[in-house]
């Protein structure tokens, strides 16, 4: 931690507190795992690029900001700004997990599986097939009014699936479940290529989710 | 003006349902079916169930919003679009409430950039049109606020209607800018401030809104009906 706090001391020029004084160190934008043309004709290169190298991007710049922002308001005392601060880390630090969970959750088709094991288990318990479980989630998610997500989540006490839409860029820890799969509607996921027919879209990203990676997260949850 | 659901009497043979948000009055008073239909009943100010109020809000918001919308719009170099067609009126509200039109419109730009998500922002004039509560008129002194998804600063608080607040005290639009991504994305792409920018600069219908300007400062809502 100190050998990062010193890196981002001379990396932020503009950074009016010492940086041994933050919290964390600078947040950064995660490559994708694969090129953006990869999940075509799902989802356009164009989309993916600009989804992850501008929107991406920005909450990851923003969430910094703010960042620094409250550490700088924590070194002043002052509690009225940490607390305007609130609504910006949340958007911006929402919109990065969530997108820091998104790329992960899709691979180009010719990568894709169904799920297996316990997620395969856990999926048809609850919803039967694979099919009805894909259905019921578009179904969910296309009704997202403006912006938001749709989420397979895991809960830990009951030990099952869950399926939740939340709005904006409201991270699924906010519910208490944890994240598997997330789909994005916010428009910008898929205007371009889809225009306004979001089920459209809801229906071709099937191709490309990483059901390994949802396995993955689950394993991962359960442990 | 209030969202009202409006249920039609069974006396007589259902008429063509009415157009959105411009309901026909009933031929007869509210009482005249009773007691087979109580007033209450013909009146439709009957609680409605959280999803038609949500249904209502989405989709009522949004056909009022858009339509609002292409009226205060109008094509970049037209007549309209001058300053000059600002009405007397009009810019000396607008000069009370922010000092100047171009600060105005730079407050507009700024708030439509900062909405998170989808929604709208707004210039408006709080109305007291329908509100048996009010105290004093409702002035014309021009307010700017934003408002997320389909909602609308006309929304109120009612406890016939809408639970969740959206304004305790409703202001009128006269003018309002679509951040939805929808309304720039194929575009912008992501560039929400360079659509501000230009459509604040030069798509401004300012006769038009001179006109929503004299009609909700004199406490008129139908400016938008149709």
């Amino acid at each position: 931690m100190l050998a990062r706090v010193a890196l981002g001391f001379a990396r932020d020029g503009q950074s009016a507190v010492p940086a041994m004084t933050r919290a964390m160190s600078s947040v950064k934008l995660p490559d994708l795992p694969y090129s953006y043309g990869a999940l075509e004709p799902y989802i356009s290169g164009q989309i993916m690029e600009l989804h992850h190298s501008k929107h991406h991007a920005a909450y990851v710049a923003n969430l910094n900001k703010a960042l620094e922002q409250q550490a700088e308001a924590e070194h002043k005392g002052d509690v009225a700004k940490l607390i305007a601060l609130q609504s910006a880390i949340k958007f911006n630090g929402g919109g990065h997990i969530n997108h820091d969970i998104f790329w992960t959750n899709l691979c180009p088709h010719k990568e894709w599986q169904p799920p297996s094991g316990e997620l395969k288990t856990l999926i048809e318990a609850q919803w039967k097939t694979l099919d009805n479980f894909t259905t019921t989630f578009s179904a969910q998610t296309a009704a997202v009014q403006g912006s938001g997500w749709g989420w397979l989540g895991y809960n830990k006490a009951s030990h099952k699936l869950e399926l939740v839409t939340l709005p904006n860029q409201d991270p699924l820890s906010t519910t208490g479940l944890v994240p598997l799969l997330g789909i994005d509607v916010w428009e910008h996921a898929y205007y371009l290529q889809y225009k306004n027919v979001r089920p459209d879209y809801l229906k071709a990203i099937w191709n490309v989710v990483n059901w390994k990676n949802v396995e993955e997260r689950l394993a991962a949850a359960k442990k | 003006m209030p969202i009202i659901v409006h249920t039609q009497a069974t006396a007589s043979p259902a008429p063509p349902p009415p157009p959105p948000l411009s309901l026909p009055p009933l031929p007869y008073g509210y009482d005249t079916l009773e007691p087979v239909i109580s007033s209450q009943v013909g009146s439709g100010r009957l609680p409605i169930t959280a999803a038609q109020e949500t249904t209502l809000r989405n989709q009522g918001g949004g056909l009022w919003n858009h339509q609002l919308f292409w009226k205060v719009m109008a094509s970049p170099g037209s007549a309209p679009t001058s300053r000059s067609a600002i009405s007397p009126a009009l810019l000396s509200a607008i000069q009370r409430a922010f000092g100047s039109v171009d600060e105005m419109l730079a407050q507009l730009k700024g708030s439509a950039d900062a909405v998170f998500g989808s929604g709208w922002a707004w210039v408006c004039v709080p109305s007291t049109a329908g509100d048996s509560n009010a105290s004093g008129g409702g002035g014309g002194g021009l307010q700017l606020l934003t408002t997320a998804n389909q909602d609308n600063p006309l929304m109120k608080a009612s406890s016939n209607l809408f639970a969740c607040v959206v304004r305790s005290q409703p202001c009128a639009p006269i003018l309002g800018i679509d951040v939805w991504e929808h309304a720039y994305y194929l575009q912008y792409q992501a560039k929400r401030s360079d659509y501000t920018q230009a459509w604040q600069q030069q798509l401004i219908n300012w006769a038009a809104v001179s006109a929503f300007y004299e009609a909700a400062a004199a406490g008129d809502l139908s400016y938008n009906d149709t």
